[in-house]
């Protein structure tokens, strides 16, 4: 019998989060599901740069080691456009400053992806990126 | 570069199930140059060498020389290594999203324009406002302001009649209040105090007017261009100052002022030049015309001698116009001098001898339940053409909250959060949102089967 098919894109703070406690974790497995995984190379290189900020370096360690292995591992390089992720990084910065130099980024690429689509319809879970798709 | 797809066990082709398409080489032309033109600027601003640059960006030079010149698209993995090894926000390395866009252009002019380094309240204030208006633009089809019929008019008159900067003092003087006599006129005022300055500036000009407290940043701004206009005021002054300030940034905007962005203090305002003395003579005259003098003088039974002696009835008589049309002690008497009750070389000494509060209070029995010109409001009223578009944007989610909170001048909390998405009583908040942000999973529905 099929299920309602959803792919989920996981951004670096949903990765992040994950790592945070057993209970976290389980909840978003939990709605994951039987659901494929995606995370972009984006989200990937940057939690590897959070290992090196010691702030972020906990936490982004222990999102590597746990990460699941049937997760699928995207190389988002020629199938988004750096213009449409300058304007999706726009508008989940909502005119707010960046706190960081990256914050949102790996986000926007997901968005903008999601937004070139040609197929499949495309809703987040975040209250502050619910706009404009 | 090629897209390549995706790995994984069941074979999942993401692009393919996405049905994106692969982006053409080079995708944005434009957009690489700029790109690689910052890049290659913050490079050599952070003493890099193109060889020690690659390296640590970990790109060969060949591509590094490329995306310098561009002919290379970035690609997103890539930028975020750039910007770390160069010490820069990526965003300073793609510029502001839209900065095509008038009114984002505008808000960049208002920026760059400031005559000293540190931008003021008032700029800041405008550049939020007009960023928060370009958002609007943009993600919600914002609707441009209009002109009413009475403002069309009025358009057409100065286009005809107010084409020349007026070249004497008397010629600045009559101009601006033949401008607010014909608003007047077209709006159908008659002698009526105006109540909602910045509301009528708004239905009749296609202007937006924020006002909010500034501290001791200016009195005033006027930003407009073909496309928009705004008006801030100070509220951080007394409010027949800031009603005075905003008509004198309206009657800088009428009368097409040709600069752009026209920021000023008080000293600005009350300058010498032909052009100042016309919008002051304009803004004094749309607050309190002559007319409405005589008219009060006679109805209180008050003569010239009344008013240049300053006695009690003189007193009442000028607390009572000050009241009634909201207005400055310095405005009323420009005022009652121009109307010839008194001789212009009597007002300075009138304004230091008379105490302004005490005169509001001489009248406080003919007019009551007003605010007092001599007040301080430090009140926040944002333009409400773009507060209602904001608001329904937000609720629809075109928008995020935070553009709701920039332009309502409050902190983008959860009160805010619950004021505004759960008006209409609707259910949509996100169960996650009590517990903490878990992250930004983005699902999409397709028709793909589950694999399990």
């Amino acid at each position: 019998m099929s299920t309602t098919a959803r792919l989920w894109f996981l951004e670096t703070s949903s990765r992040l989060s994950l790592a945070v406690g057993p209970d976290i974790e389980a909840a978003m497995l939990a709605e994951i599901g039987s659901d494929p995984a995606v995370v972009i190379d984006v989200v990937a290189d940057e939690i590897e740069w959070r290992t090196t900020k010691p702030t972020t370096r906990t936490l982004a360690k222990t999102a590597l080691a746990r990460m699941p292995g049937d997760w699928i591992q995207m190389d988002t390089s020629g199938v988004v456009d750096i213009a449409d992720i300058k304007q999706a990084q726009a508008d989940v910065a909502d005119g707010r400053v960046l706190s960081d130099e990256q914050q949102h980024w790996a986000e926007s690429v997901i968005i903008a992806l999601g937004r070139g689509r040609r197929s499949a319809k495309i809703g987040s879970l975040s209250r502050s990126d619910r706009r404009g798709w | 570069m090629t897209g390549k797809m995706i790995v994984a066990d069941g074979g999942l082709d993401v692009v393919a199930l996405l049905g994106l398409d692969q982006v053409p080489a080079p995708a944005s032309p434009t957009l690489d140059a700029e790109v690689g033109r910052r890049v290659r600027d913050a490079r050599r601003r952070a003493g890099l060498d193109a060889k020690d640059f690659a390296e640590q960006v970990g790109l060969s030079r060949d591509k590094i020389s490329k995306i310098e010149h561009g002919h290379r698209r970035v690609s997103p993995r890539e930028l975020p290594a750039i910007a770390r090894a160069l010490h820069v926000s990526i965003q300073s390395l793609l510029g502001s999203a839209g900065a095509e866009r008038p009114t984002l252009a505008l808000a960049h002019r208002v920026a760059t324009t400031a005559p000293r380094q540190d931008t003021s309240g008032a700029r800041k204030r405008a550049i939020e406002v007009l960023e928060a208006e370009a958002r609007l633009e943009r993600n919600a089809g914002l609707a441009a302001s209009r002109l009413s019929p009475g403002g069309a008019a009025i358009e057409q008159l100065v286009a005809t009649q107010f084409a020349d900067v007026p070249r004497t003092r008397a010629e600045a003087q009559r101009q601006g209040r033949h401008l607010a006599e014909e608003v007047r006129r077209a709006l159908e005022l008659g002698i009526a105090e105006i109540g909602d300055l910045p509301a009528l500036a708004e239905m009749h000009f296609a202007v937006d007017v924020a006002l909010s407290p500034l501290g001791d940043s200016s009195d005033g701004l006027c930003a407009h261009d073909g496309h928009q206009a705004l008006l801030v005021a100070n509220t951080d002054y007394t409010l027949g100052h800031v009603r005075f300030t905003l008509a004198h940034e309206l009657g800088h905007h009428l009368l097409r002022d040709p600069r752009e962005i026209i920021e000023e203090q008080t000293s600005d305002m009350f300058g010498a030049s032909y052009r100042e003395r016309r919008v002051n003579a304009f803004a004094g005259h749309l607050l309190l015309p002559i007319k409405a003098i005589t008219t009060t003088l006679a109805w209180l039974d008050c003569a010239d001698s009344d008013i240049e002696t300053a006695n009690a009835r003189g007193r009442t008589a000028l607390g009572y116009l000050m009241t009634r049309y909201g207005v400055s002690l310095q405005c009323t008497l420009s005022q009652v001098a121009a109307a010839g009750v008194v001789p212009v070389s009597a007002v300075s000494a009138l304004k230091d001898r008379l105490p302004a509060g005490a005169l509001v209070r001489a009248a406080g029995h003919l007019i009551s339940e007003r605010p007092e010109p001599v007040m301080i409001i430090r009140d926040h009223r944002p333009p409400i053409r773009l507060v209602n578009a904001a608001l329904d944007a937000a609720r629809a989610g075109h928008v995020g909250l935070h553009t709701v909170a920039v332009l309502l001048g409050r902190k983008d909390d959860d009160a805010l959060f619950d004021e505004v998405m759960l008006a209409d009583g609707s259910e949509s908040l996100d169960p996650d949102d009590g517990t903490g942000r878990i992250g930004a999973m983005v699902a999409v529905t397709s028709g793909v089967r589950s694999r399990r």
